[in-house]
């Protein structure tokens, strides 16, 4: 019975990634490639696919002259960044393979999450936070939005510059959200009644 | 103390002694009442706004600064109209405090 690949769970992205790699090894000089890639061997053990193919990641990450497009240079630039941010060597043998494994799913994830997922857990707070205060700034006046949320976000930064209590973080995230929302409605109605009124109070009419 | 004050005129007040932002105007105001009177993110807000409405402050926008996620502060000062507003909302307060002449 073949052995189940270990790669099923993400076959897409590894397939993405090896396409990756493969467009920028077509345009770099062999010299400066790593060797052993082979992405296409089936005989080859599912940890060692992995490592080389960090490996290959970890080369291109350290050459500057590549400038990818689009959807791509998305991909690269989380890829540059999770392996400078984890000091990733792809010759690093004390690395095990179920490490890369772990390394690759985080490079996978979206960038807010591969940020997120290697912070302290203050910062990890603060992202979440930050994360949270983008999607409710989407839905109020962008002046209430700088307004309420900037100066809740420096007040939740003094805090943990004092404490290292996350509570209070949640319970100011939840206050801001709450009087965010109540303002917003708040200024609706204020500008809603003040359109009419306005409107009779012209001269003239 | 929550009845003796309002928000506008605290703030009228806090801003008296130059511009300042939201969180900064909480701060003044918590510190010259020696934290009696304290004001909320519910009402320091719309306080602010009405009182640009009324036409007594102006507001603008300082540096995006990171700290703040990369998002401005909104600073506001008093005008020439709230600089008199403030002048004579401190006096009406003072003079209730005046000792009352003794009649005849």
């Amino acid at each position: 019975m073949p052995r189940k690949s270990t790669l099923d769970w993400d076959s897409k992205h590894y397939r993405q990634l090896v396409e990756f790699v493969r467009h920028w090894r077509a345009q770099t000089p062999e010299s400066v490639q790593p060797v052993d890639w082979r992405p296409e061997d089936r005989g080859l053990q599912n940890d060692r696919r992995l490592v080389e193919l960090a490996r290959q990641l970890s080369a291109l990450a350290r050459d500057q002259s590549i400038q990818p497009e689009d959807r791509e240079a998305q991909n690269y630039r989380q890829l540059v960044k999770f392996i400078k941010r984890w000091n990733v060597e792809a010759q690093d043998q004390s690395v095990s393979s179920q490490q890369w494994r772990w390394r690759l799913r985080w490079a996978l994830l979206g960038r807010q999450t591969l940020e997120c997922q290697s912070l302290t857990a203050n910062q990890l707070t603060m992202c979440r936070v930050n994360r949270t205060f983008r999607f409710v700034s989407a839905l109020v006046p962008k002046r209430l939005a700088d307004e309420q949320i900037g100066d809740a976000l420096e007040l939740m930064a003094e805090h943990l510059k004092r404490s290292s209590a996350r509570w209070p973080i949640y319970w100011r995230l939840a206050v801001t959200i709450f009087w965010l929302l109540v303002n917003a409605l708040r200024d609706h109605f204020v500008a809603m009644l003040a359109g009419p009124m306005a409107r009779k109070r012209t001269p003239g009419e | 103390m929550d009845a003796a004050v309002s928000a506008k005129a605290a703030l009228l007040q806090a801003l008296v002694r130059g511009p300042g932002y939201g969180l900064d105007l909480i701060e003044r105001v918590k510190k010259q009442t020696h934290g009696k009177f304290v004001l909320g993110q519910g009402s320091v807000y719309p306080a602010l706004r009405e009182l640009e409405r009324e036409g007594l402050l102006e507001s603008y926008e300082g540096e995006p600064l990171p700290e703040r996620g990369g998002r401005p502060r909104r600073y506001y000062k008093l005008n020439a109209l709230g600089a008199k507003a403030a002048i004579e909302q401190r006096e009406v307060v003072m003079g209730l405090f005046m000792p009352v002449p003794e009649v005849g």
